[in-house]
């Protein structure tokens, strides 16, 4: 680089000037734009949040805080809400898919830890063929044993009120709405599995067909039009809950007044709102 | 200012403007309404078509096998506050669309996959009626390890061996106790349906007894299944040319007449001796017919027809009509929907050729014991 005053027309003083001053007005041209930007959102905002039927006629998310309640009592491991999930949501068939699915407890006279079954290991269940093609139900297997106690415990997704899954989502494709219910956008979900792995309660699954994650949505497509999730439509004991804890007379507010429930793995913090009566403290 | 500065400049202004004009691009309008999330997906989950649509939705076209249905033990009913029952779905499948007219609307989840599973009623509109109670059945009342104590529950192999649940129960309403019949439907008076039994004598005989095999007996005939059979042919649930014409024009109270004249006539005891039933009619007949028809062919349950000593031709056109589908019953369908045209041939002439003046009803039900838990 030449040192020569003459031949420079730029100096050290007037570059640094020069230099200042672009960086002003880009850094004020990005601030002018990006107010531009969120004033464009906020707008889109007012309007969504304007209109209270939302996201259906009559439907104001605002007023529903949805919640699940599980009596593990009276689940007679029928299976029918599983295959109900499947058929409502479109699960794959397989054994390897859940939204929502049944596991039992088995404690046989001593042993010390509980024998589990779980519906998502082909091993532990029978074909039945009575429902579906390809269908499960539990076997008998320990019909010749002696049994201390057993019991089924139906899992779903625990729509937590923190949810570790919506924290770790690289895209913003998961999220918790308003009313409770952490949903996926599917279309938004590039696969990458983080959220099926941060699961704490092996909720989530990845669904290979549509190369996206799948969980529970406590069917708010039903919710949301004033019925029920599927499961709990099909549930032919009572051992499923849903409501809306805002209404004091819904099922799931009088579910909870009515019994000492507790949810699973309160000492991670994640708030669950799907509450059982009648589990083990085995059951995580 | 140099050229290398101002092309550096330039540079970095264009990067600055495409990186901006592609953030508001490629990030969607709805981005950031609610929170770091598509908006718009909300509602378009929201607005997946439901596919379990409650019995209610069944009501509006199948009353009959909605009022069994919730009067029996599998009807929805509120214990602790909590909803309890089986619902149609739980066992008829999800009815989605059923039933389809024309092409299926589409929406974005049917997936050629989807499409193609008859379960979801999207190509073939048609619910699925399980075929194999012994399947299904179990999924609930099987005893295994895990099922509370309040369900009822049988071990299979040792309740029935290899029968089929429905020989003894009726799925919609599986306790013991058959479709009881309304009150007003039984009242009627003989000597009124005498007077108007005039057109009814051309072909069922002025005594009941039909003048050709093809037509039934009436005489003697329980007035509630007469009455069922009327109103049957009158609202064109049960098929036949004349009878619907006959049926359309009557009232309930001549039904009611009609029916209570018929059943106070003494039956007509066949003069032919009775035939033997090759083993396998014997068998259908010992393990399904004589649960409702009873023992001797004479039924002990009001909404059960009387089998002794009907028309033969009468009998096998009914049991063949039962197993085509051409009339339907829900427990008659499942039962005759197992039998070869040999065995409702051999039923017919066995049924046709009993005397039933001799014995008593003999209920083979009564032996069965409800439920063992």
């Amino acid at each position: 680089m030449s040192d020569s005053p003459d031949t420079n027309p730029i100096n050290r003083r007037s570059f640094l000037k020069l230099a200042g001053a672009t960086a002003a007005v880009g850094a004020t041209a990005v601030e002018a734009l990006n107010a531009l930007v969120e004033k464009a959102a906020a707008s889109v905002a007012t309007e969504a949040r304007g209109t209270p039927s939302f996201p259906t006629p009559g439907y104001d998310w605002t007023k529903h805080r949805w919640a699940f309640g599980v009596d593990s009592n009276l689940c007679a491991g029928c299976l029918a809400c599983v295959e109900a999930c499947k058929l409502e949501n479109g699960v794959p068939k397989d054994p390897h898919h859940f939204r929502t699915w049944v596991e039992r407890y088995v404690y046989l006279e001593g042993e010390q830890s509980p024998r589990v079954d779980s519906e998502a290991n082909a091993g532990d269940i029978a074909a039945s063929n009575a429902r579906f093609v390809e269908p499960y139900r539990y076997d008998d297997r320990y019909a010749d044993k002696k049994l201390e106690k057993s019991f089924f415990v139906p899992k779903l997704c625990n729509h937590c009120s923190r949810p570790p899954c919506v924290q770790v989502c690289p895209v913003g494709a998961t999220y918790r709405t308003e009313d409770g219910v952490v949903l996926i956008d599917q279309d938004y979900c590039i696969g990458c599995r983080y959220c099926v792995q941060a699961c704490p309660y092996g909720a989530r699954y990845f669904n290979e067909q549509l190369g996206v994650a799948d969980k529970c949505t406590w069917c708010y497509h039903r919710i949301t039009k004033g019925l029920k999730p599927a499961c709990v439509e099909v549930c032919c004991h009572g051992a499923r809950v849903f409501g809306d804890l805002n209404d004091p007379e819904s099922d799931i507010s009088r579910f909870l007044r009515d019994n000492r429930v507790e949810v699973l793995k309160p000492e991670i913090g994640t708030h669950p709102n799907v509450y059982y009566v009648g589990i083990d403290k085995d059951v995580r | 200012m140099p050229k290398h500065v101002v092309r550096l400049l330039v540079l970095l202004a264009a990067f600055a403007v495409i990186a901006i004009a592609a953030k508001i691009y490629f990030v969607p309008r709805s981005y950031w309404v609610y929170g770091d999330y598509r908006a718009k997906s909300v509602s378009e989950i929201a607005s997946d078509a439901p596919m379990y649509r409650g019995s209610k939705y069944c009501q509006s076209c199948h009353h009959r096998e909605f009022s069994e249905w919730s009067t029996g033990v599998h009807r929805i009913m509120r214990m602790d506050g909590r909803r309890v029952g089986v619902i149609c779905e739980d066992c008829h499948g999800p009815a989605g669309r059923h039933p389809l007219v024309g092409k299926p609307p589409l929406v974005a989840k049917d997936t050629h996959e989807r499409l193609m599973d008859a379960r979801y009623n999207l190509v073939t509109g048609k619910m699925r009626v399980p075929k194999n109670s012994l399947a299904l059945c179990p999924q609930c009342h099987q005893k295994i390890a895990g099922r509370p104590a309040m369900m009822p529950q049988v071990v299979m192999s040792v309740h029935a061996g290899k029968q089929q649940c429905i020989a003894c129960h009726n799925p919609h309403t599986p306790g013991i106790v058959f479709p009881a019949v309304a009150k007003e439907m039984l009242a009627g008076l003989p000597a009124t349906g005498k007077a108007a039994s005039t057109q009814c004598a051309a072909c069922h005989g002025a005594s009941g007894t039909s003048i050709s095999p093809a037509f039934p007996n009436l005489a003697g005939q329980h007035r509630a299944y007469l009455v069922a059979a009327l109103e049957d042919y009158k609202t064109g649930k049960r098929k036949s040319a004349i009878m619907n014409a006959v049926a359309k024009p009557l009232k309930k109270r001549d039904i009611s007449n009609l029916a209570a004249y018929f059943a106070s006539l003494p039956r007509q005891t066949p003069t032919t001796p009775e035939v033997t039933a090759s083993t396998d009619a014997r068998k259908a007949q010992e393990e399904a017919c004589q649960n409702c028809h009873g023992g001797n062919g004479v039924s002990q349950f009001a909404s059960v027809p009387d089998l002794a000593g009907q028309k033969e031709a009468y009998l096998a056109n009914a049991l063949n009509a039962y197993h085509t589908g051409a009339r339907r019953e829900s427990l008659m369908s499942r039962v005759a929907h197992y039998l070869t045209t040999t065995d409702i041939k051999e039923l017919a002439a066995y049924y046709a050729h009993l005397s039933a003046a001799a014995k008593t009803p003999l209920p083979r039900h009564a032996e069965v014991r409800p439920n063992e838990r």
